[in-house]
């Protein structure tokens, strides 16, 4: 029988471990809390969570930064529920019955094209059927703030703990919007752009990851985003044609320039020019949909 | 004929009475949680589950481990689980200090209350097992096995969070009868009970996304499972189902309090306020039967002072009421008529202790 004095420490640790129970508790309220709103779910991405994957299901997971996540619209605003409101539309011409499609929003905040591979291998649980590649304005290598790989937790068991960041108010969706990268920004001038030069890596790394997709026998929808510049334009141009040389003749590549359909210096579409707003993200799905519908259905 | 033996020959007939009922119960007409069990005990785990019984995971993931259909499995079991409640119901009784006849009655009504018909109807439900985890580690912690009543509650819990009940009851009473040194030890046990509990809540939470969906039980600022639930039957619904769990047992409950020992007595005191939190966030109704093994006792001991026919009649007039309000049989007659007499006999009963004031119950606890 144990001692008096071994039950209370018995007593003292439970304590200690109800107090860490409790934190998990909170912490996962905390992403209920945000996730309909800015920020991410237990498995740090944006929208609620939905594991399960039904036998009629068409999972589409899109990749992406920061234009991707839509760091300025709540998630019922943001390009995955534009996009998977037009994927369930039965009147479009394209819809074919029998098959339940979702959208899952892998997006990171602040996230560039060099990262894109580890969150499909981060993700391949949710077995996506689909890849769609939204990419946005950061560097390749772009530092992530208060990335999800920064945590232990997450890397060791796939959960996102936010309570801390919520409560500090550093969460990665409540700080500024990185902006474009300076490379990117300006008008004219510097190194040139295209993938050939200044941008070989950012390439390199957009290649590489439709490379993984299309190996694994899944459609992969590259889609570039508004243009913020004139450099940037160059360099996405520069892009198509090294996606189309490589990739073009597969039917699983489809690539897809959202070019004037959504004009981020259109104030209806974006405030600050750069990260679009619910009428900004619905363009981009009009502009992507039917594309989608081509590739999502089997074959 | 040695305890044990009794116990067992007990246990075998109130399991061939079970079984009857169980074979001759109706098909439940409506919605039951027979999908969820039998998914989660299929699939162990289902993703993104909102159901509440996705985290009652133990007796679905046993049953339809085994061979056989899937009916015959859950009735089996609400048969045994029962017939086990009601012989440990018993059992109970006698380390409450009642008399042998007494822990006879306490088997017989237990056995034919409304929790245990009712699950013979609806057997695709953790409650069986709750019935006879009551009672049984009620027992073994009045003779102070705790580290066995810890480890039943630890799996009990995986089966429903009633489990842990008992153990924060006993804490309690330790505490009220100021035995300080055993209220500690009861709290460690119930509080590693719990932390199993919430262990397995989280695990399924936060790796496979379960949650409580909108269900009211989870909603304890809006007034819990208690306020959806009356506000779907309305006052005189609520008044007549609580009513219905115990019947006449009510009538018999004040009356055996005044023949209660002290220590039944407290430990129906500290019964209250887990009573209180399961009425709350469950199906009122049904949460109440989780507490016959204190009722029944209680109200024992004013119907033993009957004569043995007339027990005998109050308790075959407990179960006619109970065939067809538990086990929904319609070929006997409405329960109206029994349960009316049935509180006749209560009220003779009652008046027997009222006017020639038997002795209290003795608990010599060890």
């Amino acid at each position: 029988m144990l001692t008096r004095r071994a039950v209370i420490v018995a007593l003292i640790i439970e304590g200690v471990v109800f107090l860490g129970m409790g934190v998990v508790v909170a912490d996962v309220r905390a992403h209920k809390r945000v996730e309909l709103d800015r920020g991410v779910n237990a498995r740090g991405f944006r929208g609620p969570l939905t594991i399960h994957k039904i036998r009629s299901e068409r999972r589409v997971a899109v990749l992406g930064g920061t234009a991707a996540y839509g760091y300025a619209v709540a998630w019922p605003q943001s390009l995955g529920v534009a996009l998977q409101n037009r994927l369930v539309q039965g009147w479009r011409t394209k819809y074919r019955r029998g098959y339940e499609v979702s959208v899952v929003n892998l997006a990171e905040l602040g996230a560039g094209a060099g990262s894109y591979t580890a969150t499909l291998r981060e993700y391949a649980d949710l077995a996506p059927d689909v890849v769609c590649i939204y990419d946005g304005y950061a560097p390749r290598g772009g530092r992530i703030r208060q990335g999800r790989d920064q945590s232990m937790i997450f890397r060791r068991m796939s959960y996102l703990p936010i309570l801390r960041d919520v409560m500090s108010g550093r969460a990665a969706w409540s700080l500024p919007a990185d902006g474009v990268d300076p490379f990117l920004a300006g008008a004219q001038g510097g190194e040139d752009p295209t993938c050939d030069h200044g941008s070989a890596d950012y390439c390199a790394a957009m290649v590489e990851v439709v490379d993984v997709v299309i190996a694994q026998s899944r459609p992969v929808v590259v889609v570039t985003p508004p243009y913020v510049s004139a450099r940037h334009r160059r360099q996405q141009e520069s892009l198509a044609a090294a996606l189309t040389m490589r990739f073009g003749g597969d039917p699983n590549f489809r690539y897809v320039a959202v070019g004037s359909a959504a004009d981020v210096k259109n104030p209806s579409l974006s405030a600050d020019g750069v990260n679009l707003n619910a009428a900004g993200y619905e363009a981009v799905a009009e502009r992507v949909v039917d594309v989608m519908f081509e590739v999502i259905y089997p074959r | 004929m040695s305890g044990v033996s009794a116990g067992v020959r007990r246990f075998v007939a109130v399991a061939m009475v079970l079984g009857v009922v169980a074979a001759v119960a109706p098909a439940p007409w409506l919605g039951t949680d027979r999908g969820t069990y039998e998914s989660v005990g299929r699939d162990h785990v289902i993703e993104d589950c909102s159901e509440l019984h996705c985290f009652r995971i133990l007796v679905a993931w046993t049953l339809e481990a085994l061979p056989g259909p899937s009916l015959v499995k859950w009735k089996t079991y609400a048969v045994l689980a029962n017939a086990g409640a009601a012989v440990a119901v018993g059992w109970l009784c006698g380390l409450l200090g009642l008399s042998a006849q007494a822990s006879l009655y306490a088997t017989w009504l237990a056995a034919l209350g409304f929790g245990s018909f009712y699950t013979l109807f609806d057997c695709y439900t953790s409650d069986p097992l709750m019935f006879l985890l009551g009672p049984l580690l009620t027992g073994e912690l009045l003779r102070g096995r705790r580290g066995r009543s810890t480890a039943l509650g630890a799996a009990g819990v995986l089966a429903k969070e009633f489990a842990a009940a008992p153990l924060w009851i006993h804490t309690l009473w330790a505490a009220m009868r100021r035995n300080w040194d055993a209220a500690l030890r009861s709290l460690l046990a119930a509080s590693t009970v719990t932390m199993v509990w919430m262990a397995l809540q989280i695990w399924l939470v936060v790796s496979h996304n379960y949650s409580y969906g909108g269900s009211a039980s989870a909603d304890l600022a809006g007034g819990g499972f208690l306020a959806r639930w009356y506000a779907m039957v309305g006052p005189r619904g609520a008044a007549l189902a609580v009513f219905v769990e115990f019947g006449a047992l009510y009538l018999l409950f004040p009356f055996g309090l005044l023949r209660a020992s002290r220590e039944l007595r407290l430990l129906a005191v500290a019964a209250l306020p887990a009573a209180l939190a399961l009425v709350y966030v469950q199906q009122p109704d049904r949460a109440l039967w989780n507490f016959h093994f204190l009722v029944i006792p209680i109200a024992v001991l004013a119907l033993e002072k009957l004569p043995a026919w007339g027990v005998w009649l109050f308790i075959a007039l407990f179960a006619m009421a109970n065939l067809r309000v538990g086990a929904q049989l319609k070929a006997v007659p409405p329960a109206l008529v029994p349960l009316a007499l049935s509180m006749l006999v209560a009220a003779g009963a009652g008046a027997i202790v009222i006017f020639r004031r038997p002795p209290a119950l003795v608990t010599t606890l060890a």
